[in-house]
């Protein structure tokens, strides 16, 4: 287990492993994906309320879920970054920002777009999408506070503490957020991610693009630390020799 | 196909195909973009790593030279 | 304990000897509360429905902007490296080092602020619940902006980046600060509420001196 970890902190062995992997996690991912979205465009039934508009949901829920899961992701690397000094880890929580805020944007998006013909507006002040908004300034918060930064090493410290002050404030925001949509508009039944009472041949297609999605941002996660790592690390021997066979390719 | 009578109710989308398609574009910009700018970034990255050895070599060469010619000189 | 208190002393004798830094984010409290009759029209009935809100928001960016004073001039005379070499408990320090700024720059808006809410006709019975709420609620703010003070004070331009580092932070001390006056107007109990805002007080104060401590060390390095 501890011999596995500290393989994980080494950069070598992060790159030569993805790249063993990557082919097998895309294969997967593309197939997933594909399934979840072509039957949830194409094969479920629509909904008896909403028509055809409730396909947004099989994007717009993972995109969320995904979002906030990156969020905590960031929080877990930049834990591991500041007390073990893993800067593996740092790796990481720089390449889940960037992408932490597409996946946010693409939930705001969707949820805006689906809330034109539901709500009759693309944009109220619901508990979810505010609460979402604000999460969507947490990451430009933390990417802003990096690229301030000239130092490298001192941003990356500096935006894993905010990441840390972020992810003890991310519940207590979520709260508010619920607490004072309530006190002011009453709650909405307009709930958007409610699947309970759906059928299953309405759910599963979610969960393959659910899934998918996850592969998706494994890759995406995964590209840019492999990039970071070329950068952090091209006075070493093995880079080079990267370099010597993409040399031979030109 | 699917739940969908023909191939046009299934762009129409029963009348949402507005909604229905921008989302599904803009989720689709979104993957997109989040593989396009690092597969860029690494081709930019090898780029100029090749780019600064060549730069590196001629260097070291015309210091080669450089010197050279100085010691045929002292001779 | 003597060295809170001498680290206290010092925080208020700074902030007498050079009252602008005490004195500006009160005279934006006042002028940017003096902007919205203006801006919306003076019209006692809205003006009483917005008072919380904007009382409460103009606050908040007059600790966001006051924040500046509680590191800088530390930072760039090289005592701030001194307190962090220093072989006191830097937990205290730092803690004294809010309080005092609270002293001088959010005490001195909850006094003004019954005034401001006279003058946006906030009903009287909503007065105590505001007051309660900022009382509680500015040390929060103050804890809060000084950990984006802290992660920033090393950076030469840093004015626009703190607020978008803190602001979004802020907004649980936004909403239930407001949500307080909003409940007593509505003749819902506000007990509730003031303990919830307590709670986060009390967390503000263990928890944000260890991220502030943190950051002065990224930004002293």
């Amino acid at each position: 287990m501890w011999k596995w970890l500290y393989k994980l902190g080494s950069p070598k062995w992060f790159y030569t492993m993805t790249g063993q992997y990557m082919p097998w996690l895309v294969g997967l991912t593309v197939i997933l994906l594909g399934v979840g979205l072509v039957w949830g465009l194409a094969f479920t039934p629509p909904d008896y309320q909403m028509g055809e508009n409730y396909r947004i949901a099989y994007i717009h829920v993972p995109s969320a879920s995904i979002a906030m899961g990156c969020y905590y992701m960031m929080a877990c690397m930049a834990a591991a970054f500041l007390i073990w000094r893993i800067k593996m880890a740092d790796m990481v929580a720089k390449a889940c920002a960037p992408v932490g805020m597409t996946f946010t944007a693409a939930a705001l998006f969707t949820g805006s777009v689906w809330g034109i013909p539901t709500w009759g507006t693309w944009w109220i002040w619901d508990a979810r999408l505010t609460s979402t908004l604000i999460m969507l300034f947490l990451f430009i918060g933390v990417m802003a506070l990096r690229s301030a930064y000239d130092s490298a090493q001192s941003g990356a410290k500096a935006s894993a503490v905010l990441t840390l002050v972020g992810v003890v404030n991310v519940p207590i925001i979520k709260y508010s957020v619920e607490w004072w949509n309530t006190l002011h508009q009453g709650a909405s039944n307009l709930s958007l991610s409610n699947t309970a009472a759906n059928p299953p041949e309405v759910w599963v297609p979610a969960f393959f693009v659910g899934f998918g999605l996850l592969g998706f941002f494994l890759i995406a996660i995964i590209l840019r630390t492999r990039n970071e790592i070329l950068i952090r690390e091209r006075r070493t021997d093995w880079v080079s020799d990267i370099l010597g066979d993409a040399r031979g390719e030109n | 196909m699917g739940s969908f009578a023909s191939f046009a109710d299934f762009i129409s989308m029963g009348g949402y195909a507005v909604y229905v398609w921008s989302a599904y574009a803009f989720f689709a910009l979104v993957l997109l973009v989040n593989i396009w700018q690092p597969l860029m970034a690494r081709k930019k990255y090898f780029r100029q790593q090749l780019k600064r050895e060549q730069v590196q070599a001629e260097r070291a060469r015309a210091q080669q030279e450089h010197e050279e010619m100085r010691n045929g000189n002292a001779t | 304990m003597s060295i809170v208190i001498a680290t206290l002393r010092r925080e208020l004798l700074i902030a007498f000897r050079s009252p602008g830094d005490m004195i500006n984010p009160l005279m934006f409290f006042v002028i940017a509360v003096t902007l919205f009759p203006l801006g919306v029209g003076s019209d006692k009935a809205f003006l009483s429905e917005i008072a919380s809100g904007v009382i409460w928001v103009t606050a908040l960016l007059a600790v966001m902007l006051s924040m500046d004073s509680l590191f800088r001039s530390d930072y760039e005379d090289g005592s701030l490296e001194q307190l962090l070499l220093s072989p006191q408990p830097i937990y205290f320090i730092i803690l004294a080092k809010v309080a005092g700024h609270w002293l001088i720059s959010g005490l001195p808006l909850v006094i003004l602020a019954p005034v401001l809410a006279s003058m946006l006709a906030l009903p009287q019975q909503s007065l105590l619940p505001l007051l309660a709420g900022l009382m509680l609620g500015t040390p929060i703010l103050t804890l809060l902006g000084a950990i984006g003070m802290a992660l920033t004070v090393g950076l030469s331009r840093s004015g626009l980046l703190l607020a978008v580092l803190i602001l979004p932070l802020y907004i649980p001390v936004l909403v239930f600060g407001t949500g307080l006056v909003d409940s007593a107007q509505g003749g819902m109990g506000i007990s509730g509420l003031l303990a919830l805002l307590g709670a986060m007080l009390v967390l503000a104060v263990c928890l944000a001196p260890l991220a502030i401590v943190a950051a002065l060390r990224i930004s002293v390095n």
